[in-house]
């Protein structure tokens, strides 16, 4: 077992795994990494079970300290990252890529960007107690993860020991396809009932064009800001629901403002506003890179192209990564 | 290219939601737990997780089994299961303690007001009512509360308050609900329980369960205060 003592925890760094499912009637959201697809990757690369809790970070980078030999892969959105011995050397350190740290070597993670959250992955995974099955941090109600919390300068997470990993490195055409898959510039989504019903102009009017993610986006939604044109059509196509609903990560809610909101992985179990469309989910890890500022367009697809979309994205982990 | 494929019947009152996602619109909340729970007994092959709303279940699969042809007609025998089965017994009983002291019930005054009632006749008629829960939903533990008396039925806030505390007891339209945890709300707030109603280190975490009868019993501040206080 080794140790990572945090120097610097970024901007919001959280221990997360693949959440929780199973658990939504009782109100627990699923949670867990916000782009699911980056962390199993970086699992696999090490050899971990592909669900291993990993150091999930939007925006910023950590740094940090290794007290023992631990190997280490960054997954996920592009970041400068560097490894620096005790004796002052330092060394880039690419993405998708398994590396051994030695004892006192300080890992320093820079910008994440393009894309908004980096994935640290270590042979054996972050240990922390389980909280109903999973390592998932959910701040609303702080649990689970490191302490319900995120990340502070001076806490100290435990690794599991792990077997030694035999350096493997992703192929240059698995890097390329994650980067596409991973930063795409669109989502397909599918049509929800009310998108084909009351809401189906203003879900018409919603694809294709150019749409901002906002600021105000976090785990919980992605808020994205129309056109103000379109905004003006739409707004008051949809009326407030009376009986609240099932949600689901990748909905598209629209409030009556005309504001389009993709729920994330920590999105409230149930909701009131309508549902024009759902994201599919081959693009769930790509919602989960949206980073404020940037532009994306909604492209719609029938459930059998969905579908299709889902083969090809199992295929592929499983040719280069042997993940079923 | 979108709609190139004709629709596939899946079941009555059942229809897509997503590519993975299916959703049964049911006319009560009794009919939503009742199918819920022969869902959760016997899953369908693929499913990841189910859904309760007010009047409608939500059933996530996996895409490769929401892929498979023979979903709709599994679906279809399986909901004609459920709607055969005899509603079960409700789930037990449960009171709530809580307080109404001003600053826990800053809304009680104004919803007294406006029925021509005195802050105490209000809860009088609260504590008197016998509430079933409904559905869980929206945040762990928050328990949609059926049963409120028409008389005291009262819209939700035009503008949510940015933090509700833990513990608060409130009701919107027709429902009464307790928010576990501290959040935003627009419920109007008429008390506060010192229970916890969710605990991840106990089973179930939950307090309450889908039709289980609630009634609220008023304590004074010190009865509150001795019971101890919420979590988060």
């Amino acid at each position: 077992m080794s140790s990572l003592a945090i120097i610097s925890p970024g901007v919001q760094s959280l221990v997360q795994d693949l959440g929780r499912p199973g658990l939504a009637s009782m109100g627990v959201p699923r949670g867990g990494a916000a782009d699911g697809l980056s962390l199993r990757c970086g699992n696999a690369l090490l050899g971990n079970p592909v669900d291993a809790p990993a150091i999930e970070m939007a925006m910023l980078g950590i740094e940090a300290t290794f007290d023992a030999p631990t190997t280490w892969c960054l997954a996920g959105a592009p970041s400068h990252a560097t490894l620096v011995d005790a004796g002052g050397t330092s060394r880039s350190v690419p993405r998708w890529t398994a590396v051994p740290a030695r004892a006192g070597d300080r890992l320093i993670v820079k910008a994440i960007r393009p894309g908004l959250r980096s994935y640290l992955c270590f042979a054996g995974g972050v240990r922390v107690p389980p909280c109903m099955g999973s390592a998932s941090t959910l701040l609303s109600c702080a649990m689970g993860g490191f302490e319900g919390r995120a990340l502070r300068v001076g806490d100290v997470l435990d690794i599991n020991a792990a077997p030694p990993v035999v350096a493997p490195q992703a192929s240059a055409s698995l890097v390329e396809w994650l980067d596409a898959t991973l930063r795409p510039g669109i989502l397909r989504v599918v049509a929800a009932p009310d998108g084909q019903g009351p809401c189906r102009d203003a879900l018409h009017a919603l694809l294709d064009v150019p749409l901002r993610v906002s600021g105000h986006s976090n785990r919980v939604g992605v808020r994205l800001e129309p056109p103000v044109a379109i905004v003006e059509a739409i707004r008051g196509a949809a009326g407030g629901r009376v009986a609240s609903i099932g949600m689901a990560h990748g909905a598209i809610e629209l409030t009556p403002g005309g504001e389009p909101i993709i729920l994330g992985v920590d999105h409230p179990t149930t909701g009131g506003y309508q549902v024009i469309a759902c994201v599919i989910a081959a693009d769930l890890p790509a919602l989960g890179q949206l980073s404020p500022g940037d532009v994306v367009r909604l492209n719609l697809v029938d459930r059998h192209q969905a579908w299709q979309a889902h083969r090809a994205l199992r295929a592929m982990l499983s040719k280069e990564l042997a993940i079923p | 290219m979108a709609d190139s494929h004709p629709p596939e019947p899946l079941a009555p009152q059942t229809r897509w939601f997503s590519e993975r996602h299916v959703q049964i619109s049911l006319p009560t909340p009794g009919d939503v737990a009742r199918f819920f729970r022969t869902l959760a007994s016997n899953p369908p092959q693929g499913l990841v997780d189910l859904v309760p709303g007010a009047a409608s279940l939500l059933l996530e699969f996996d895409p490769v089994a929401a892929a498979d042809d023979s979903l709709p007609a599994r679906l279809r025998d399986l909901l004609a299961a459920c709607a055969s089965l005899p509603d079960k017994a409700p789930a037990g009983a449960v009171a709530i303690p809580f307080c109404a002291e001003a600053d826990f019930a800053p809304d009680l005054e104004g919803l007294a007001r406006e029925r021509a009632l005195d802050p105490a006749a209000w809860l009088e008629e609260f504590c008197a009512a016998t509430f079933t829960v409904d559905f869980l939903g929206f945040m762990p533990g928050f328990a949609y509360l059926g049963g409120l008396p028409a008389r005291l039925a009262a819209p939700r806030l035009d503008q949510p308050r940015p933090r509700v505390p833990a513990g608060s007891v409130a009701i919107a339209a027709d429902r009464a609900g307790i928010y576990p945890f501290a959040s935003p709300g627009g419920w109007r707030l008429v008390g506060r329980t010192p229970l916890a109603l969710f605990d991840p280190a106990r089973e179930p975490p939950a307090l309450l369960a889908p039709g289980m009868t609630v009634r609220f019993a008023l304590v004074s501040r010190s009865t509150f205060d001795s019971l101890g206080p919420v979590a988060p």
